[in-house]
């Protein structure tokens, strides 16, 4: 029967019909009949189930939000650092006007317009002490060629831009070393973040 | 509290309507099940799902005889996410086929497992349609109703359907 036609088709099907008459079992439907039951009271209590779910979330994300709206401001000023002293009582000089070392992060160098808030306090310099290094006053001052015996020490000149600059600093074995930096080798980026800086103690009111 | 007694009340009225459709209909549900069952489903199962898919239904319960049409297309939709989710499976067609029992001496039982196994590889609804014309003898405007579908699509289906079988059942002839 390689070619079956319509009536063929439909007899063979029906020959071979899986459904023989039988019915559902007696058990098999007082099973099903229980689980509708059931099924039936979930569909009621799960309602009740999200909005209690939804209700619990709600809470909290209000609860979280009063929390974080009742968190101090962080526009207050940051605390001066302390400034540091050497190990051996040796005293540090005050800082120059122009501090040689210190990385200047860009987000501070804008002073603000005045009505605006300060978002983002301005963090605070870094101590040169910190990147192990102690500067101390200009040769022009009574105390310029103090240095501490011990430790990378260094003793940065501020002197006129014409005038060349000097840096000196102390080797862990005693050697003292000491930089000329010709003004006009040295780069412009170096003046104008030296400019930047002190426009910017004097925007912070502190160094 | 009043509310919450509306909704019970609607919950257990849902639930006693419920209880009739399946006495009216649980036989005529169960006959097709077994029609439309492909290998590893059972129809017993196919019918439980198909009420407590019913009862998890947000729709109302239509009326009537449209409440036979709605079970009917449950289950019709049951079985067809069932071969979907076998075909995904990357299961073979062979294996949807139900083990054929070459030693048995009765022919009507190879009769049966040969039409159960070109009728599993049927889509769904084409196995449907073609189960309700040729095997419940359903005319064409009734089964696009229950299955709806328009009366053109039931032909179609019909057409293709006849057309798979004959070719499954030929080769099931030439294998023997």
């Amino acid at each position: 029967m390689t070619d079956l036609d319509h009536d063929s088709l439909r007899a063979r099907l029906r020959a071979g019909d899986p459904y023989q008459g039988e019915s559902m079992q007696g058990p098999d439907a007082a099973r099903i009949r229980a689980r509708m039951r059931a099924a039936a009271v979930d569909a009621q209590v799960r309602p009740n189930r999200i909005l209690a779910a939804a209700a619990v979330a709600i809470v909290t994300v209000v609860a979280l939000g009063v929390w974080v709206g009742s968190r101090p401001s962080t526009t207050e000023e940051p605390t001066p650092l302390p400034l540091p002293a050497t190990s051996d009582g040796a005293a540090v000089a005050e800082l120059p006007a122009e501090p040689v070392s210190a990385p200047q992060p860009p987000s501070v160098a804008a002073p603000t317009r005045p009505g605006l808030a300060v978002v983002h306090p301005a963090p605070a310099l870094p101590s040169p002490r910190e990147h192990g290094l102690v500067v101390i006053a200009p040769p022009d001052t009574a105390d310029a060629t103090q240095v501490a015996p011990t430790g990378n020490t260094v003793a940065a000149t501020e002197t006129p831009r014409t005038e060349a600059r000097h840096v000196q600093f102390i080797a862990p074995r005693g050697t003292r070393i000491v930089w000329t930096l010709d003004p006009d080798f040295e780069p412009s980026t170096v003046r104008n973040d030296a400019r930047q800086a002190r426009h910017q103690q004097g925007a912070n009111g502190k160094w | 509290m009043r509310r919450s007694s509306v909704s019970e009340s609607a919950s257990v009225a849902r639930a006693d309507r419920l209880e009739q459709l399946f006495e009216a209909y649980h036989g005529r549900l169960y006959a097709l099940a077994v029609r439309m069952a492909v290998a590893g489903d059972d129809a017993t199962d196919l019918v439980q799902e198909t009420f407590l898919r019913a009862v998890g239904s947000r729709r109302p319960i239509p009326p009537g005889d449209a409440a036979e049409r709605w079970l009917v297309r449950v289950l019709v939709n049951l079985c067809r996410d069932r071969y979907r989710r076998r075909k995904y499976r990357g299961q073979r067609r062979a294996e949807l086929r139900p083990r054929r029992e070459t030693n048995s001496p009765e022919a009507a039982i190879t009769a049966r497992d040969a039409v159960h196994g070109a009728l599993a590889q049927l889509p769904a609804r084409r196995r449907a349609v073609v189960v309700l014309r040729e095997l419940e003898d359903r005319d064409t405007a009734d089964i696009a109703a229950l299955l709806g579908m328009t009366a053109v699509t039931v032909r179609w289906h019909l057409s293709q359907g006849r057309q798979q079988l004959r070719d499954l059942l030929s080769g099931e002839d030439e294998d023997r």
